[in-house]
């Protein structure tokens, strides 16, 4: 051949050096652009007048751009800023308690009972430090000058909205907001929780992350679908359940209204406990070894003891609401790596009436312990170990004749001003 | 094999002549498709400069038609767009376009001949033959009378063109340049609102006195450019 050769890229067709087209598999082999052609003067005038409008539109956005700051979108749960000199790395988290470095926490799942239309979603927390660990929060925040935390809704619907936020005094996120969910409409889906931070500077940060609303099914069992009227009875239930349980499902069991001679286990299944209103009472142990992702209700039982022993042992996280503990050595315990909480309910005559002591295990799910009557017990509260920093709130409970109303030896922040005691 | 030899091999093999549209001494015109794609293109060979096909080969204008390849040995051979539509003289065929129509069209072709012309082109052959309607498009076809303008030259030095659209340079009195192409766009404005050369019937009103400018004899008197015909219009 006499000529210089190449082939083609797409066909691999000997061609020309210089070819423009691959007369075999018609490709373009080089570039084209459209000819530039002239407009009539009357439209290159009024061209012309838009091109300067839009400049001068761009121009000014620009200037106002300039002088409101930059728009930093991390578009995610992280980003690096700097300023001052610093460097600061902002990471969303919906955990307490940030790492060192800190990492973002994009997707939190939040599964919600299906029998539970709203509540609160675990805090958004802001952490901030220099990308290396080292805390940036009060260097961070000096340079805020105003904060917003928003939510998008889920398919049409807002599933989240923020109910708090605040600067938080127990953590070392830099700022916290405590979305809540509403699902009325039982549905699952995600929320955005993002963060808009402006800064002094005039720049604007922003960050977001998802919570994803997931549903748990809720089984309830009464005496119409099992047999309840004696102890025996519901440890045959419980047993039943331990073994045949779905796992991701809660059972509640609307308890008779009887007294049950003796006490009962629940584990391995998420299970709630619901007294009749006629009066349901235990006389021995109700241990809560659910092992569930889920804390128990225990609503509305009565624990009557000797003198001895236990009235309710959790060693996973149980909520006991209007219930009562009366005359035994420990009321309500809450140890082996979990916690009770305890609302509206009644500890007399205990040795001691709620004993926290959860070494090293969950955080609480609910600092509120109000509205609960200590009442001639030896030692109404003891807390003896309790993870977390958040403060245990005692407000509008009564505490009278007791020995000691609340024996804090683990140094936990409890929040007793608004108690009600016998001086009152 | 020469680089004109082996473009003209890979025609002949991987395309088929679907038809012939023109043929003459110079050389011949035909629809060619390709074998496995059914693409069709204009196939040219002809005798004379390939250098206008090869200076519109990276040229993208929705008035000219797209050229594949163009190779040049003492021959031409171009491989072009294949315009589908109809041609302005099939058009014109006992029917005129309104002023709006015309003005449109010569507005379009003022924009092909722009492109040319800034390439250092004159087309030579502005006729209704030439031109196809594409929708609403009109796109100037055929450049094989077409010539790249020499400033050192003082005529023409081949009468190419069409009698009766051809400037009176064309015919070798001066170098045609890109005011030749004015005076046949001018012909063809005429030709579409009237029928008629302007020699027989003149258009009317504004648009006659358009065409009056653009087929003064003198080239200096005409629209100096396409760009200068297009503000009038």
């Amino acid at each position: 051949m006499n000529f210089e050769e190449k082939r083609c890229p797409h066909c691999g067709a000997l061609l020309v050096e210089n070819a423009s087209f691959c007369p075999y598999c018609e490709s373009v082999l080089i570039e084209k652009r459209p000819a530039e052609m002239p407009k009539p003067k009357r439209r290159r005038r009024i061209t012309a007048a838009l091109l300067l409008a839009a400049i001068l539109v761009v121009t000014l956005t620009a200037v106002g751009f300039a002088n409101r700051g930059k728009i930093i979108d991390a578009q995610g749960a992280e980003l690096t800023y700097e300023a001052d000199g610093q460097t600061f790395h902002l990471a969303l988290s919906f955990e307490s308690q940030g790492g060192a470095p800190f990492f973002g926490q994009p997707l939190f799942t939040v599964e919600v009972r299906e029998d539970q239309v709203r509540g609160q979603v675990s805090s958004s927390h802001v952490f901030v430090d220099n990308g290396g660990g080292v805390d940036k929060k009060n260097e961070f925040l000096a340079l805020v000058d105003h904060y917003e935390v928003t939510t998008t809704p889920c398919d049409g619907i807002t599933l989240l909205q923020i109910d708090e936020t605040f600067l938080p005094t127990n953590s070392n996120a830099a700022i916290e907001a405590i979305p809540s969910y509403h699902t009325e409409q039982l549905k699952e889906g995600e929320g955005n929780v993002i963060w808009t931070i402006y800064l002094k500077n005039g720049d604007t940060l922003r960050l977001r992350h998802t919570a994803k609303i997931t549903r748990v099914p809720v089984v309830t069992l009464t005496e119409n679908d099992y047999p309840m009227a004696t102890v025996d009875d519901l440890n045959a239930l419980l047993d039943t359940l331990a073994h045949e349980a779905d796992r991701k499902s809660v059972y509640i069991l609307q308890l008779t209204a009887v007294t049950y001679e003796g006490g009962l286990t629940v584990k391995n299944f998420c299970c709630d406990l619901v007294g009749s209103e006629g009066g349901t009472t235990f006389t021995g142990t109700v241990t809560i070894a659910t092992r569930g992702i889920h804390p128990s209700n225990i609503t509305n039982v009565r624990f009557m003891g000797d003198g001895t022993g236990i009235g309710l042992s959790a060693s996973e996280g149980a909520f006991l609401h209007r219930c009562t503990f009366e005359n035994w050595e420990i009321g309500a315990y809450g140890g082996l790596g979990s916690w009770v909480n305890a609302t509206g309910c009644t500890f007399r005559g205990n040795g001691v009436g709620l004993w926290l002591d959860n070494r090293g295990g969950a955080t609480c799910s609910g600092s509120y312990y109000g509205d609960s009557v200590y009442e001639d017990n030896g030692t109404a509260v003891r807390i003896a170990a309790m993870p977390g920093t958040e403060t245990l709130d005692f407000n509008n409970c009564m505490f009278r004749g007791n020995g000691v109303n609340v024996e804090n030896t683990a140094g936990y922040a409890v929040d007793l001003s608004q108690i009600v005691t016998a001086d009152n | 094999m020469t680089l004109y030899e082996s473009f003209l091999e890979a025609v002949t093999t991987e395309y088929d002549t679907l038809r012939v549209l023109k043929q003459s001494p110079r050389g011949t015109v035909s629809v060619v498709r390709h074998k496995k794609s059914g693409t069709c293109y204009v196939f040219r060979r002809y005798s004379g400069s390939g250098e206008v096909y090869r200076r519109l080969l990276p040229v993208l204008c929705p008035h000219l038609p797209q050229i594949m390849e163009a190779e040049q040995d003492g021959q031409t051979a171009v491989l072009e767009e294949y315009v589908q539509g109809d041609t302005l003289a099939e058009l014109l065929m006992g029917a005129r376009l309104t002023e709006r129509e015309a003005r449109q069209v010569t507005m379009q072709l003022c924009q092909a001949l722009h492109v040319l012309h800034s390439m250092g082109a004159v087309h030579r052959d502005v006729k209704p033959e030439n031109v196809i309607l594409r929708g609403s498009d009109a796109v100037l076809i055929d450049f094989d009378a077409a010539r790249i303008y020499k400033d050192e030259s003082e005529s023409d030095t081949q009468v190419l063109g069409t009698t009766g659209f051809a400037a009176p340079e064309q015919y070798g009195i001066f170098q045609s340049d890109e005011r030749a192409d004015i005076f046949s766009l001018g012909v063809l404005l005429n030709i579409m609102l009237t029928g008629k050369h302007p020699s027989r019937e003149m258009a009317a009103g504004k648009m006659g006195r358009i065409v009056r400018k653009c087929t003064m004899t003198a080239p200096e008197q005409r629209y100096q450019s396409a760009r200068a015909l297009m503000e009038v219009l």
